[in-house]
């Protein structure tokens, strides 16, 4: 529970619009989004799939796919913007600022090379990673090699992989799933990154391997203290890992708030409505409730508030105007026409 | 598995396709329906005894279930023996052998000249998609391919040996090995066969720079037809990799371009590059046919020509089934190189 | 910007394959109207004092060795070189199709059928085609035959899997209940069903066909100097390349706009038939 306001802040994203080309024209998948992440703080990114969350942790990096464009907004990695950089800035900053987890390891490692291949050539590439005594630039290559190879065996204990410098010869489709991801976590936590963007890393997971890496990553949060990105639709990681939450909708940041307050008292429908679809045994009533309806294609957006036509609190105006963040609270912003009113 | 268990196990397999294409050819020399398989044995028009007919029979075990034939056949072809040419006065097999390294050199080259212009003109197509480069390529891809082999080599001929040599300047030759001076004065003692490699070997420079210059026109034109399916084949397959998960996670890594085409994603698309080698060969083969005659290439391929010509079956036959021996044996090679370059294969 | 790309590279897909349909008619309206309009006789009509004359108003592509008109020559051979082309994959196709759904449907003939296209295919064709051309003898039936012989394992092929594949889906199974022959099931249901895929290769096939005359007929294989053919006028013509270029160009342009306009219908329609055939 912190108020952000005075820790530096780390990703600024301000008002982004992104379009997609899709059967011949421009549809807007995001819709000025705005997020803040502050160093060492977690921000969970809930919403459901389409609602345009792995897009905006793409955009952070301009992995943007080819059909898409920035209309407007801006993006702000350490203070710079990163919209603006030309192709050798981007590569450093990929290489050194941010990392990406994704959700299904199997598909994201590269079939013939082996893991350590792909771990190591992070060092080969950014030798200033090594942070050996000696200075790096009297290495030969064959040296360097050698180091990265070892710091990868030493990355991928770190994430609690048995017998590494045997895992470091095999190649991906040797390994389970829980631990090819174990692998890609390695990768980010190498480059020792600004900001790690994990993008539904335990989706693909079965349950129990979920768990192991959910705890993995809780530890990592608190020994090395991880400015994490932490995207998912799955609130109860949000509840076990996140500070802060924000809630998008169809291309739209919906309501962002600490997360304790999001649990406690989530403002827009839609949020309430999330919490309302998580099974719980604790509390009297065993309420799960899904939302009728479903979210809309983007090609089909409605007017006004998207989430209008499956909302249990619509007012007429819902229909038409689009509603603007508003300040409910410390650190707590909501996008909705019922907290518009002078009257709270 | 296990690496030597996969060879062994492709060995075996291509084995069973060469005994397949030894009775297929059979069947061909001496199955057709409606046609006298003594007829392949005997020059026309020269008249034959009786008796030498009867004994050519029994030589051919003619009176014999085919089946039998058969069996005997394939124990010829396991001897050596494979028939006597009329059109080279030479057993078949060392008529094949002899000119075989004239062949390969040729056919060597043009692979060469396929796969190192196709695989950079394929990634530079996909890198650039639809981009000025990206079409450029699908043009020569699908122009390459509608090409009449032997009318490529005829007008390379006309322009780089004909037209230069009128206009004065410095030409192509367009018949040959090697010219027939530097053959007379600078005798080549053979080694392999292969003159490129003999004549540095041998450090006879004179004759290294005629058998280059010789081999350039119609290595070219034999290189036509893999280059466009090269092309076409390695565009597509980069152009899928590129979509894949993997060089997205690349790419996020802030691995520099170059790094990613080459180590990334080059080692997933090569794939289907090397699964059509097999078949491109095989093309190649065909077309090494038209082109040494094209270029009076001293190789199989025009002593083949030769022997259509002639009416000697024996011998196109045999060069049917030497053809498909090859083919089998480049698809082993490719085979391995695949299990080297994918992991997953050999488990 | 990039949606003009988009729709630019949808034109230009079709404009090729417009280009080639339009190109392939011409040529074959050529081919059919030559016999028509041009006596046979030109190809007996030996001119001595007339030969090799360059291409002029009167000849438009200039004279052969024997001083006949080379223009009709070249229109003459498209007939014969078209006919063939079409009737060879023609025949390839009717069969491979036929042992194609055998081999799918009829589960003890797919093995040995399938041993029988391997050892086909792993022959090239002309290689093949010239071994079973070299044993039946030099005329243009046999080089048929030879031809028809080299392209119906493709078909058989593809034809197998998609039989294969076809038969799995639901509707086959219920049509199988409801009591419907093998016979009828092959003709009112999967050949139409699976046709269409296996049929975008013709085109192609087609060029490929042509290209094999021609190169058979170069090496010295075709029909005699007079029956035009398109490889043979190549092969003539090179003897004398030196002193008539002429001679070699048009049969050989012929020849290659041919194959291209083939190769561009056939990439056509294996993009709208089949998009999963494509390399």
């Amino acid at each position: 529970m912190v108020d952000g306001a005075d820790r530096a802040v780390v990703l600024e994203v301000a008002d982004l619009c992104v379009e997609l080309g899709i059967g011949g024209t421009w549809v807007r998948a995001l819709d000025d989004v705005s997020l803040t992440i502050h160093r060492g703080e977690t921000l969970g990114l809930v919403g459901e799939s389409g609602s345009g969350k792995s897009l905006t942790a793409l955009s952070v990096a301009r992995l943007l796919p080819d059909n898409a464009r920035v209309v407007r907004g801006s993006v702000r990695l350490l203070g710079e913007d990163v919209l603006a950089k030309g192709a050798r800035e981007l590569d450093r900053m990929r290489a050194r600022s941010v990392a990406f987890i994704f959700q299904n390891p199997t598909t994201y490692l590269n079939p013939v090379l082996t893991v350590g291949r792909q771990v190591a050539e992070l060092f080969e590439l950014n030798p200033e990673l090594l942070d050996s005594a000696e200075g790096i630039g009297r290495w030969s290559r064959r040296e360097l090699g050698r180091q990265a190879w070892r710091k990868s065996i030493e990355y991928l204990g770190l994430v609690k992989i048995p017998d590494p410098e045997r895992i470091v010869t095999q190649y991906p489709f040797e390994l389970s799933g829980g631990m090819q991801q174990r692998v890609v976590i390695a990768m980010a936590l190498a480059r020792r990154p600004d900001l790690i963007i994990a993008d539904e890393i335990t989706t693909a997971l079965d349950v129990t391997i979920q768990a192991q890496i959910l705890s993995l990553l809780s530890e990592l949060r608190r020994s090395i203290g991880m400015t994490l990105l932490l995207i998912t639709h799955d609130m109860g990681i949000v509840a076990q890992l996140a500070d802060r939450v924000a809630v998008m909708y169809s291309g739209r940041v919906v309501e962002v708030a600490d997360a304790r307050s999001l649990f406690r008292d989530a403002q827009h429908p839609y949020s309430k409505a999330l919490l309302e679809t998580v099974p719980t045994i604790h509390g009297s009533r065993a309420v799960f409730r899904p939302i009728p309806g479903s979210m809309p294609a983007l090609t089909d957006a409605p007017a006004g508030c998207r989430f209008h036509p499956r909302c249990a609190y619509v007012l007429p105006e819902c229909s038409s105007v689009t509603p603007l963040a508003l300040r409910t609270g410390p650190g707590h912003t909501v996008a909705c026409h019922r907290y518009e009113a002078p009257a709270g | 598995m296990g690496f030597l268990a996969y060879v062994l196990k492709r060995l075996a397999l291509l084995g069973l396709v060469l005994l397949g294409v030894s009775l297929v050819v059979f069947l061909i020399l001496r199955g057709m329906p409606g046609v006298d398989p003594l007829a392949a044995y005997i020059p026309p028009g020269l008249p034959v005894s009786p008796e030498a007919l009867a004994r050519l029979r029994q030589d051919l075990h003619l009176d014999e279930p085919l089946l039998v034939q058969y069996l005997y056949y394939v124990s010829d072809l396991l001897r050596g023996d494979w028939g006597h040419s009329r059109t080279a006065a030479q057993p078949v097999l060392d008529a094949l052998l002899g000119r075989l390294p004239a062949t390969i050199e040729l056919a060597v080259c043009a692979v060469v000249l396929s796969v190192g212009i196709g695989v950079p003109a394929g990634i530079l197509a996909a890198v650039r998609r639809d981009r000025a480069a990206d079409i450029a390529v699908r043009i020569v891809s699908i122009t390459g391919v509608s090409f009449p082999v032997f009318w490529l080599g005829i007008i390379l001929q006309l322009v780089f040996f004909y037209a230069l040599g009128q206009l004065g300047l410095p030409n192509l030759p367009s018949r040959g090995r090697v010219g027939d001076e530097v053959a007379l004065l600078h005798p080549l003692g053979p080694v392999t066969g292969l003159y490129v490699v003999d004549s540095l070997v041998r450090g006879n420079l004179t004759f290294f720079v005629s058998a280059v210059r010789h081999l350039v026109l119609p290595a070219f034109t034999l290189s036509l037809i893999g280059l466009a399916v090269v092309v076409r084949i390695m565009r597509a397959s980069m152009l899928e990799v590129l979509r894949q998960d993997y060089i997205l996670l690349a790419r996020s890594k802030g691995l520099p371009a170059r790094i990613i085409i080459v180590r990334h994603a080059l080692r997933n698309a090569i794939t289907p590059v090397l699964t059509t080698a097999g078949t491109t060969l095989g093309i190649l083969l065909g077309g090494a046919v038209v082109v040494e005659t094209v270029f009076s290439w001293p190789g199989m391929g025009r002593l083949a020509a030769q022997g259509i010509l002639n009416n000697d079956s024996v011998l196109v036959v045999g060069f049917t089934l030497f053809v498909a021996t090859m083919m089998v044996l480049v698809n082993l090679v490719v085979d391995i190189l695949y299990a080297v370059v994918d992991p997953r294969v050999r488990y | 910007m990039e949606r003009m790309l988009l729709a630019a590279r949808e034109m230009w897909r079709s404009k090729l394959a417009t280009m080639g349909l339009a190109l392939f008619l011409a040529i074959a309206a050529a081919g059919v109207a030559a016999p028509v309009l041009i006596p046979a006789s030109v190809v007996r009509d030996v001119k001595f004092a007339a030969r090799l004359t360059p291409p002029d108003a009167e000849h438009w592509f200039g004279t052969d060795d024997f001083g006949r008109d080379l223009f009709s020559m070249v229109l003459l051979a498209a007939s014969l070189d078209l006919r063939v082309a079409v009737t060879v994959v023609a025949a390839a196709a009717v069969i491979g199709v036929l042992l194609g759904a055998l081999a799918g449907l009829v589960r003890r003939l797919d093995e040995p059928l399938m041993r029988i296209t391997d050892i086909f295919l792993s022959i090239p064709s002309l290689v093949l085609a010239m071994a079973i051309a070299s044993v039946l003898g030099r005329s243009i039936e046999n080089v048929s035959i030879a031809l028809i012989f080299v392209s119906w394992p493709i078909y058989c092929r593809l034809m197998r899997g998609q039989v294969l594949s076809e038969k799995e889906k639901p509707y086959v199974r219920a049509l199988r209940t409801l009591g419907v022959g093998p016979t009828r099931m092959i003709v009112r249901h999967l050949v139409p069903n699976t046709l269409f895929p296996v049929l975008a290769r013709a085109p192609a096939d087609a060029g490929l066909a042509l290209i094999t005359l021609a190169a058979l007929s170069y090496i010295g294989f075709g029909p005699g100097p007079y029956v035009p053919e398109w490889g043979s006028l190549v092969a003539a013509g090179q003897a004398y390349i030196f002193q008539a270029p002429w001679l070699v160009i048009s049969p050989g342009a012929a020849i290659f706009l041919t194959s291209l306009s083939l190769n561009l219908l056939g990439d056509w329609a294996r993009d709208r038939f089949d998009p999963r055939l494509r390399s």
